[in-house]
């Protein structure tokens, strides 16, 4: 999302807040690992921790199998830490930046339920940035926070893309004080930790202090394993460890049921193998040939339940075998209450994985088709096209794709998508027609129009070549609409039109398509931009209606844009006011009020208010058609939201700024190949402009104000707090303060008030 | 970063610990050599990418990393 160009999010469909389609797996993921039962206590570290809550970052960095989680489930359950926790375990799908988002949303929501509200819409809306919107919203929110919390991201290590560290790194630099963040990781991660550690804001955990001092580890083998070790052998397996806990841990299990102890531990610590190496295989092999099979074929899973293991390793008490490898510590560990879904240790599950492919190649493929087929039957898509892919079932994995990239995308999910199409084979995508609409739409929605119409040409070839190819959603329908979209947002609206009547043509008579709420919109837009008002009035009329049965709202706000746009051409103010408030209407109940598609009934209210002598309302109104029109790539509509604020600009007598805006709306109607309507509009602003006289805006010191402190101007005569404005404009709490200490002295005044109406007199509101 | 050599390099990686044939069969594409106490692994890599991820699956697997050269 960081950086990320802009999303074509309206052509698609709405964007509720994500939700993973199997709740039970995602829920696993929010869990607090309870510390078992029998844990050897760690309170000095604990006690370190509790400290650590002063500074910002707390870094626990260590090692597989050093005991990290197991130190912070401790640290969660001490009852000397009186906040609560929100927790996350990441895994490699969070490199999506929106599912990481909405990860950390989800577990901070397990606190302070409903937090995160706007950041989530921001979250989801194309075009948007995690620094520069989503960020700003969720650390405001946090900072207002009645009582503290701590953020654990667990497994931070999976971490790799870039954006998500930028990210990080940004959430920490404005964390406010409400929020400790913890981050466990195996290797130190790429964010600023020599700032953070030179102003004493990081607390450090690290292998060094992770590692069991002989007393520990004589309560772990003793007390926890129950082996009755003399201090001796403690102090020998201690040694040979150096206090690390997974190899304690095993080396306690191939001690279990040993006689020869004192043989075993003499030629264990004489012995200069690898810990995991020597001894995991020990227990491994001491293991019955059921419990074997079964943890060797459940070793592909991440995650473990019963039926799931049940199906995978095709062995019915796979339920029973879990809870009893939890049981004898055979590193499973319970990830929730109820004890439904564990995972092995990480450490064991390599050990374990690479056991089975060693001993059992052959069967891989076969366990992991199973596992996608039970992943999809619960509804699990993203689990499910994962195992496919591993299994090299491409067949399989395509049919996932092709069935359920179009609900992805719709919820903002762009990476991931993108991912299963880079987990395929190149020669496998570049011979799929739907993927290829896939690799299109996903250019869309990116901003790469180059991108869009190179894999729509690959996508049209195919279809020729292979007219019965791909039936879900329907391919020939797609391609028409996607060529439609392109070319409108190219600024081609003639084209646009004729490639919309092909795509609503090959619709016609068919079975439901998700293509028709998308193909109807942007086929009545680039009618009226084309001067076909009649036509393009009943074709959005179509939209509206298709996509409002459809639930797409995003097309519904969009059409509803459209039609308001067309009745203000017409001179109907009370219409066009009408449909532009429709869209306000269904962007405000849906979250999607900082979607580009909501630019153009922006604009229209904009217009009507300054008709009617509103200009403040109005020039607020469409600056923010503009902002928003900026985020996507349509140029006729970012032409259009210029050309009106030039024109209101104008009116208020600020004539620099409507030069400047003209000069932007000619360079993007210069930019469409068919502009239509709007060439006749620009030629209409030019000659007004051209006339009228100019005359700055001046202040009370005749100093001006720039253009940000303007904007925290218009608000200040809200009644919206400095934090309030602060987000309405992205911006945080002390630059509003700044702009308003700068306000106030520029136009010579004291208080919010007299700001306000020194503003009025001057004419600057 | 110079990564991206254009062709495949040899490296020579020392951990700690000797690792058995049958552990070192999950470093796939490595010889293994035990020394007193260490192992040296050796192989080819197509590129830093492919070194990173040795050395992470090195990691994950609880093992001691204590010199990475380069051969030429």
């Amino acid at each position: 999302m960081e950086g990320a160009a802009v999303t074509v999010g309206a052509l698609s469909a709405a964007a509720p807040p994500t939700r993973g389609s199997a709740p039970v797996l995602a829920e696993t993921k929010l869990q607090i690992p309870a510390p078992r039962a029998d844990a050897v206590p760690r309170e000095a570290l604990v006690g370190v921790l509790i400290a650590g809550g002063g500074t910002r970052l707390t870094l626990v960095d260590a090692p597989p199998g050093s005991g990290k989680t197991s130190l912070l489930s401790q640290w969660n359950a001490d009852p000397r830490e009186e906040r609560p926790f929100a927790w996350i375990s990441l895994d490699g799908g969070d490199n999506d930046p929106v599912r990481f988002w909405d990860g950390v949303i989800a577990a901070l929501r397990t606190v302070v339920p409903d937090t995160g509200a706007d950041a989530q819409t921001a979250l989801h809306s194309p075009g948007t940035t995690v620094g520069d919107h989503v960020l700003p919203l969720l650390v405001n929110e946090l900072a207002a926070l009645a009582k503290p919390l701590v953020l654990v991201l667990d497994d931070y290590h999976v971490v790799s893309n870039e954006a998500l560290h930028d990210g990080v790194a940004l959430l920490i630099e404005r964390l406010p004080a409400t929020v400790h963040l913890v981050i466990s990781t195996r290797s130190d991660p790429a964010l600023p930790l020599g700032r953070l550690r030179a102003r004493a804001q990081l607390t450090e955990i690290r292998i060094g202090e992770l590692r069991f001092s002989r007393d520990e580890a004589e309560r772990f083998l003793n007390d926890v394993l129950g082996l009755d070790l003399e201090a001796r052998d403690v102090a020998r397996l201690q040694e040979r460890t150096e206090g690390w806990v997974a190899g304690l841990q095993l080396a306690g299990l191939s001690l279990r049921g040993r006689e020869d102890r004192a043989a075993f531990i003499e030629s264990f610590a004489g012995d200069d193998r690898q810990i995991v190496d020597y001894l995991g295989f020990e227990v491994l092999d001491d293991q019955s040939q059921t419990v074997r099979d079964f943890m060797l074929r459940t070793s592909i899973l991440d995650r473990l339940s019963g039926p799931l293991c049940a199906h995978v390793a095709e062995m019915d008490d796979a339920a029973q075998l879990l809870a009893a490898l939890e049981h004898a510590n055979l590193f499973v560990l319970a990830l929730d209450s109820k004890r439904d879904w564990y995972r092995y240790h990480q450490l064991f599950a390599e050990l374990l994985r690479h056991e089975l492919a060693q001993a059992h190649p052959d069967l891989i493929p076969s366990l992991h088709r199973r596992a996608a087929e039970w992943y999809r039957n619960e509804g699990a898509i993203h689990e499910a096209i994962e195992h496919a892919t591993a299994a090299s079932d491409f067949a399989y994995a395509i049919e996932l794709i092709t069935m359920h990239w179009y609900e992805f995308l719709q919820r903002g999910r762009l990476e991931t998508v993108a991912g299963w199409i880079d987990g395929l084979p190149a020669s496998t995508v570049t011979n799929e027609p739907n993927l290829c609409l896939t690799k299109a739409w996903l250019g869309v929605n990116m901003g790469r129009l180059d991108l869009v119409d190179r894999w729509l040409g690959a996508a049209e070839r195919l279809a020729a070549e292979r007219p019965d190819a791909g039936q879900l959603p329907p391919l020939e329908s797609g391609i028409a609409s996607l060529r439609a979209i392109h070319r409108y947002m190219g600024g081609n609206v003639g084209a646009a039109v004729d490639a919309g009547r092909h795509a609503l043509d090959l619709e016609r008579g068919g079975p439901a398509s998700p293509w028709r709420p998308v193909g109807c919109p942007v086929l009545g837009l680039a009618l009226h931009w084309r001067g076909h008002a009649d036509d393009a009035l009943a074709t959005l009329s179509d939209a509206a209606r298709i996509a409002g049965e459809d639930g797409n709202h995003l097309a519904a706000m969009h059409a509803s844009g459209g039609i308001a746009a067309i009745v203000y051409q017409r001179g109907d103010l009370e219409a066009a006011e009408h449909y532009a408030a429709q869209a306000t209407a269904i962007a405000h109940e849906h979250g999607l009020g900082e979607h580009w598609a909501g630019s153009l009934s922006a604009a229209v209210l904009g217009q009507v208010l300054d008709r009617r002598g509103h200009v403040d309302e109005a020039d607020r109104a469409i600056a923010h058609a503009v902002e928003l029109a900026n985020r996507g790539v349509a140029l006729v509509e970012i032409a259009y939201g210029l050309v009106a604020l030039a024109e209101v600009r104008h009116e208020r007598g600020r004539n620099d700024e409507a030069q400047l805006l003209r000069q932007r709306a000619r360079a993007a109607v210069g930019g469409c190949a068919d502009a239509g309507i709007l060439g006749e509009l620009m030629m209409r602003l030019e000659r007004r402009l051209a006339v009228e006289p100019q005359a700055a805006p001046t202040s009370g010191t005749g100093e001006p104000l720039s253009d940000a402190e303007l904007a925290v101007l218009r608000l200040l005569r809200s009644d919206l707090s400095q934090r309030e404005i602060g987000a309405e404009l992205f911006i945080s709490l002390n630059t509003v303060k700044t702009h308003a200490r700068n306000i106030y002295r520029k136009l010579a005044v004291a208080t919010r008030a007299d700001a306000v109406s020194r503003a009025r007199d001057l004419e600057l509101l | 970063m110079t990564s991206q050599a254009p062709s495949r390099r040899h490296y020579e990686i020392v951990v700690g610990g000797r690792l058995s044939e049958r552990y070192g069969a999950a470093l796939e594409g490595m010889t293994l050599e035990p020394r007193s106490g260490q192992t040296m692994l050796r192989g080819d890599f197509a590129d830093q990418s492919h070194l990173y991820g040795m050395l992470d699956r090195l990691r994950d697997f609880g093992i001691e990393l204590i010199s990475v050269n380069a051969v030429d």
